[in-house]
């Protein structure tokens, strides 16, 4: 299970089942224990009643006067409520009007102690019986011992426990679905926050945000505030990489430059020669360093970099060209909607500089940049002489390497293409609609 | 042509400095920051070529400053930082072109020619004017297609005052231009490459090149034909 609301919803529900099922049985138990000791209390009540109504004749014979019987259900056949005296031997001694066919053996019980048991009568039905063995004193000493029971029909207050049973259980039922629903919505409201960072992380990655918000409770404010930290110390350590390297592979380029140059003065055959070795190696150095310092910076976390909006990089490539190629070539920008990108700036600076560059270089006069919001593309127009087939192809194949030489490909547009690669993203070579010139379609992620 | 060099690195400002004096240039050298702003805001320097990392002044400064201070002659930058974000930088702050490291010394001085051609207001190589055509690629001057030898100092002169073609240009001006600070300048000499020049552009007195306006100075007067 591995989301947090399923747990706590599904502990919560446990713990609450639990709960009620605790309460419903304790609850049910005492109601039908005092049920039972108020059944006890009457049907003492009705055997001290009987009792107080009897007497005992010269000859043994138990008279009741039923005009003094408590309860006049006593006298009625059919109330299912009746008292009994029986004798020793388990004669009946008296028996009230209400007696039916069906008379319950008494049980031998020492005199003086109240038997309460539940049996069931002839008709299968439950009854209630609470016996008492006495001793009747009469003339001078001489003692009756009998035994007085009183029955009772169970069938009523079963009924009523039954129908407090049940809703006992409904209303215990409908509270507990209550407060899960209530549990549940509280859920989503205590746990919106996590949810919202998790979105917020969602966006970063997609390059739709730079940090978490501070808009988080007080307890979630450490965790997105330590994220926060991660990332700009995250991108603060690629920049530093990211500089040492270019500080070193920039530092070794003034040597070289002065290596280059050695033989401009020298007149001696000889020397030339060996410069000549001098020029060969440190070109080779210069391609190496170049490519080992792309790579590099491409091996760089690129979920890291902060969106950027191409439009403005553009506008500075483009001012910045037309001054290096004294206003030969107009460019000119189409922006549809403004929109990101994620990726290094100096990364966003090497792939349009390249591809601008190229163009102007190779003689186009008219540049048109469209930049394309809704599938994140940029397509680069030009009027100049085209790519030639053999290029187009080539740079479609998988894997091809910055620095490898293509005739009539500025290394520059093969760079670009590994960057837009590196970013998950693509740069197409084709020929625009009217089939004049150059087109490159770059797609970002 | 007087041209400012700011490089630190040793070796590489004294190849770029007999490079460029070969070419005819005049040369201002400085490896330092502080010390190329002084130059670069009070020598009459027709081009510079700085390099970013300076001691004292970084390049990037050195070229807004002696922009602040309206100097308006082209700036070249030498960079071992040859990203395109450095490059926007660089053309932002005033340069007005580029060049990483490492480079040939050849492609250098193409680059300086180009720019001190454009800041003359010509696109091409080759500077036409009516009858008068200098190729400043190879140095080679034809009158009326007809190849005229000329010395490394009559060439000097005749280029300069055609990058500034029209304009009076005053001895002094031209002495700047030519020489270094340290080297013996009488305007003596300068007049006598003048009446050189003319013997040898225009020996039979027809083209009249070059003006001498008394008291003023030189001005080549010749049409600039299409390019």
């Amino acid at each position: 299970m591995s989301s947090i609301s399923a747990r706590l919803l599904v502990s919560t529900a446990v713990v609450l089942s639990i709960f009620f099922v605790l309460i419903a049985v304790s609850v049910s138990y005492s109601v039908h224990k005092r049920a039972e000791a108020a059944l006890v209390d009457r049907l003492q009540g009705l055997i001290y009643g009987v009792l107080a109504a009897t007497d005992v004749s010269a000859n043994q014979q138990l008279l009741v006067s039923s005009d003094e019987l408590p309860d006049p259900r006593l006298s009625q056949a059919t109330s299912g409520l009746f008292v009994e005296m029986v004798n020793q031997d388990g004669q009946p001694l008296w028996q009230s009007q209400s007696s039916t066919s069906f008379i319950p053996t008494v049980a031998k019980t020492p005199v003086g102690e109240w038997v309460f048991d539940q049996i069931e009568n002839d008709a299968g039905k439950r009854v209630h019986r609470l016996q008492l063995a006495t001793v009747w004193e009469y003339n001078e000493g001489l003692e009756l011992p009998f035994t007085i029971q009183a029955v009772s029909p169970a069938e009523s207050l079963d009924v009523q426990l039954r129908q407090f049973d049940r809703s006992l259980w409904i209303s215990l039922l409908i509270s507990g679905i209550g407060l899960l629903l209530m549990q549940l919505w509280i859920l989503s409201k205590s746990l919106k926050p996590l949810n919202t960072i998790g979105d917020e992380l969602t966006q970063i990655e997609q390059g739709e945000r730079d940090q978490l918000s501070n808009k988080v409770p007080t307890e979630l404010a450490p965790l997105a505030s330590s994220i926060n930290t991660l990332l700009t110390s995250e991108r603060n350590r690629h920049k530093q990489y990211r500089n040492l390297l270019d500080d070193l592979a920039h530092s070794l380029k003034t040597p070289i430059s002065v290596l280059t140059n050695l033989g401009n003065s020298t007149t001696d055959a000889e020397k030339k020669g060996m410069i000549k070795t001098v020029d060969e190696q440190t070109t080779q150095m210069q391609s190496t360093l170049q490519r080992y310092l792309q790579r590099a910076t491409q091996s760089t976390p690129q979920k890291l970099a902060a969106a950027i909006s191409p439009l403005p990089v553009i506008e500075r490539l483009a001012s910045s060209l037309q001054k290096i190629y004294s206003n030969k070539t107009s460019i000119s920008i189409n922006d549809e909607h403004l929109f990101k990108v994620r990726l290094a700036d100096a990364d966003l600076y090497e792939i349009l500089g390249n591809v601008l560059d190229n163009a102007c270089k190779y003689g186009a006069t008219a540049i048109n940049v469209t930049l394309h919001a809704h599938n994140k593309t940029i397509v680069i127009d030009d009027n100049g002489p085209g790519f030639p087939q053999k290029l187009i192809t080539h740079l479609t194949e998988r894997g091809v390497r910055a620095d490898s030489q293509i005739e009539g490909l500025g290394l520059g547009l093969a760079a670009s293409t590994e960057l837009m690669e590196s970013y998950g993203g693509s740069l197409k070579l084709s020929a625009p609609d009217d089939l004049s010139g150059a087109r490159v379609t770059l797609k970002f992620v | 042509m007087r041209a400012l060099i700011i490089e630190d690195e040793q070796a590489l400002r004294e190849q770029l400095v007999e490079a460029l004096r070969e070419q005819g240039f005049a040369i201002d050298e400085s490896g330092d920051g502080t010390e190329g702003l002084y130059l670069a805001t009070t020598m009459p320097i027709d081009i510079a070529i700085i390099d970013l990392g300076l001691p004292g002044i970084d390049g990037l400064s050195i070229i807004k400053k002696l922009r602040a201070e309206s100097c308006s002659y082209p700036v070249l930058i030498l960079t071992a930082r040859d990203s395109w974000q450095d490059k926007v930088d660089g053309l932002e702050a005033g340069a007005d072109d580029y060049l990483a490291k490492p480079f040939h010394i050849e492609e250098m001085l193409a680059r300086i020619r180009a720019l001190l051609r454009r800041s003359g207001g010509f696109s091409e190589s080759l500077l036409r004017f009516e009858g008068l055509s200098i190729d400043t690629r190879t140095q080679q001057v034809m009158v009326n297609d007809n190849l005229v030898s000329l010395t490394a100092y009559e060439y000097r002169v005749l280029a300069y005052l055609a990058l500034n073609a029209g304009s009076v240009i005053s001895k002094a001006v031209l002495l700047d231009h030519l020489y270094d600070e340290d080297t013996d300048r009488d305007p003596n000499v300068l007049e006598v490459f003048i009446r050189r020049l003319r013997q040898k552009l225009d020996p039979d007195k027809k083209l009249d090149p070059i003006e001498t306006l008394r008291g003023r100075g030189y001005r080549l007067s010749l049409e600039r034909s299409g390019e």
